[in-house]
């Protein structure tokens, strides 16, 4: 029993990660109409940043987190108008897809460049001793993750829902012709969009790399958000956040339980997978999506 | 169309049907022309050379599977790469549990993979684009995991093979397994062009430009486009086939989703629908690299302090990405559409219409 509860703290903690991965994604989707294959690089970046900002540049870490901000936000800009922006209204979906895949490729690149291909170690910016609740060790990592979490979430909110980009952000997404016959501008609408997503990309980074190391393989964060936002539909926010959640869950109890049955198969990495596979073919819409998929 | 050939009419559909790929008398020169001087390659050039030959060639025949399904039929598939593995694994264990000969384990990677890229490519009768992608981008990771886990196969380690033996010959130095690889690539390709011209291939491209009207017409969308994922299944896992054989060993952790992006690259940047630009997009994409190599290894004799290794295989992501975003961005229609640009220039010089 208390095994169980510990798999499902542990799961819905790095469910809380998953969301926030996911947000990010989310947020680019609805404005942009773009799927950003290229996020996990996003994700990359903010964390060896983060690395050059502390270990190679030796930063206090209240120097780091914005320096941190103001990169992944300079990133965003500069892929957005570079390469989104040619693409808007000239290219199929398949287009985009390829381009961001491509823009995967070279982020990775630099960065293999930049920082090479071995595991790095960024050193902890939390205390390390885990925190008990009673029988229960929950690595203080986890709730600086869900505190995160909670901040972005609730800063999102009240972004959305009373400020006027906010406002006009929605607009875009609902109905980009109609925005722009209003007189929202729609470019600096983009480019805040990124933005945030890149930040948030960036917070990501910084908290899986504490997680684990510091290494290209960072990448595959994009295996467990695809799941994550077609179980919580492509546009909804709030989808992405719940749907984390059920997938950091699923993932760590099947962790725990599915992968003692199958003793040296790790049958627990392919449960995501399936999940994706199982809900494109059954219902590709997720909790909060919009139903307009064109079905055979 | 601005390559029509002066002199050449067809005066009925027969005649237009069952005319041959070749057009003209040049043309066909042209192929008899390539075809002596490929075959002359291996006493021209060096070993090394010649190994890369034989990847450029592998590369065409997976590419041209990835053609068939991506620029005849229209579907998109990140899961190109695993059908080469799935061919490749078969072609291993065949090779070293059964010592089948080299006849045996090429045909059966094919068909082996046919029937796993058919099973993956079932969610295409109900999905598209995107949700496609993702799913034969699913279905990749899952048969991945098969191959890495299941140790009888496979496994982690991968299998060893005995150097290639065929029809009692020894072909396993790089210049006599060259022969094989041009001979298969020269068959693929051709079926692969008249598969256009037959009422198979018309059938993609109906599907690729307008399903729904390729319905009404009668084309049973099910059937083609099982078949399309069956046939193009077939040439990677030939491609896979040939590749294990010539590197004796399977190493499974090529056949990981970098490949199906690499190949998918390809594709894209020779031109979709072209099928010149198979030839066009694998060159770029194979040959290039080991030429920026060359280039990388020698800048490291003047910066010694810097990792070359990491150095080679980030300058080789970014030369990939920057290509296909370069190329999307700017020539959609990719190398061969500037390859048709710059002959017609030629053609109607000095006349600019």
């Amino acid at each position: 029993m208390v095994y169980f509860i510990q798999l499902f703290m542990t799961g819905i903690m790095v469910g809380g990660i998953y969301s926030l991965a996911a947000t990010g994604f989310v947020i680019v989707y609805r404005t942009s109409k773009v799927l950003n294959f290229s996020y996990g690089e996003f994700v990359l970046l903010g964390a060896f940043i983060t690395y050059l900002g502390l270990v190679q540049l030796n930063f206090p870490i209240w120097v780091t987190l914005p320096m941190v901000i103001l990169c992944m936000v300079v990133v965003s800009f500069i892929i957005e108008r570079l390469i989104l922006r040619p693409l808007v209204g000239r290219s199929t979906v398949i287009n985009t897809i390829m381009v961001t895949i491509g823009l995967s490729m070279t982020l990775r690149g630099i960065v293999r460049i930049i920082w090479g291909s071995q595991h790095l170690v960024l050193p902890s910016i939390v205390p390390l001793t885990p925190m008990s609740l009673g029988v229960i060790k929950i690595p203080s990592l986890y709730l600086m993750s869900m505190s995160i979490l909670t901040v972005v979430l609730v800063s999102l909110g009240i972004f959305f829902r009373k400020s006027i980009k906010g406002i006009a952000m929605r607009a875009v997404a609902n109905d980009e012709m109609g925005a722009y016959t209003v007189g929202i501008n729609i470019p600096r609408m983009l480019i805040l969009a990124w933005s945030m997503a890149g930040v948030i990309a960036g917070f990501t980074g910084i908290i899986l790399a504490n997680l684990s190391v510091l290494h290209i393989e960072l990448k595959n964060i994009m295996i467990v958000i695809f799941p994550v936002i077609i179980l919580g539909g492509l546009e909804s926010i709030k989808g992405a956040v719940i749907a984390g959640f059920i997938i950091g869950l699923l993932e760590y109890l099947s962790i725990g339980y599915l992968d003692p049955i199958f003793g040296i198969i790790p049958i627990s990495q392919i449960v995501p997978i399936s999940v994706l596979l199982i809900l494109i073919l059954v219902y590709p819409y997720g909790f909060f999506g919009i139903k307009e998929i064109e079905r055979l | 169309m601005s390559r029509l050939t002066a002199g050449k009419f067809h005066e009925n559909y027969a005649h237009d049907e069952t005319f041959s790929i070749f057009q003209t008398n040049f043309r066909k020169g042209c192929f008899i022309f390539f075809i002596a001087f490929f075959l002359s390659l291996p006493a021209l050039l060096s070993n090394y050379l010649i190994y890369i030959m034989n990847i450029w060639g592998i590369a065409i025949i997976a590419v041209c599977g990835l053609h068939i399904l991506l620029g005849m039929t229209g579907q998109i598939s990140l899961g190109h790469g695993i059908f080469v593995g799935v061919g490749g694994v078969t072609a291993g264990i065949l090779s070293s549990k059964l010592n089948a000969p080299l006849w045996i384990t090429i045909p059966s990677a094919g068909i082996v993979a046919a029937v796993i890229g058919t099973i993956v490519g079932t969610p295409a009768l109900r999905l598209k684009r995107f949700y496609l992608a993702l799913a034969t981008l699913a279905g990749h990771y899952i048969i991945f995991f098969i191959i890495w886990n299941w140790e009888w196969a496979c496994g982690s380690k991968g299998i060893n093979l005995t150097p290639a033996v065929l029809f009692g010959m020894d072909i396993s130095p790089y210049k006599k397994y060259y022969y094989l690889v041009l001979f298969l690539v020269v068959i693929l390709f051709w079926l692969t062009a008249n598969l256009r011209l037959t009422r198979v291939g018309r059938a993609f491209q109906a599907i690729r430009d307008r399903d729904l009207a390729a319905e009404v017409l009668g084309i049973q969308l099910w059937k083609y486009k099982l078949f399309a994922f069956a046939i193009s299944s077939f040439y990677a896992g030939i491609a896979g086939a040939v590749l294990v054989h010539m590197l004796t060993l399977v190493p499974p952790e090529n056949f990981s989703i970098g490949l199906s992006i690499e190949y998918l690259a390809m594709v894209i940047v020779g031109g979709v629908t072209s099928l010149f630009g198979v030839l066009l997009g694998s060159f770029f994409m194979t040959i290039l690299p080991f030429v920026l190599e060359s280039i990388l290894e020698n800048v490291s004799r003047i910066l010694p302090h810097v990792d070359m290794g990491s150095l080679v295989s980030g300058g080789r992501e970014i030369f990939f990405g920057l290509s296909v975003m370069l190329f999307l961005i700017f020539e959609p229609d990719g190398l061969a559409k500037i390859w048709r640009d710059l002959f017609s220039y030629f053609k109607l010089w000095p006349f600019s219409y």
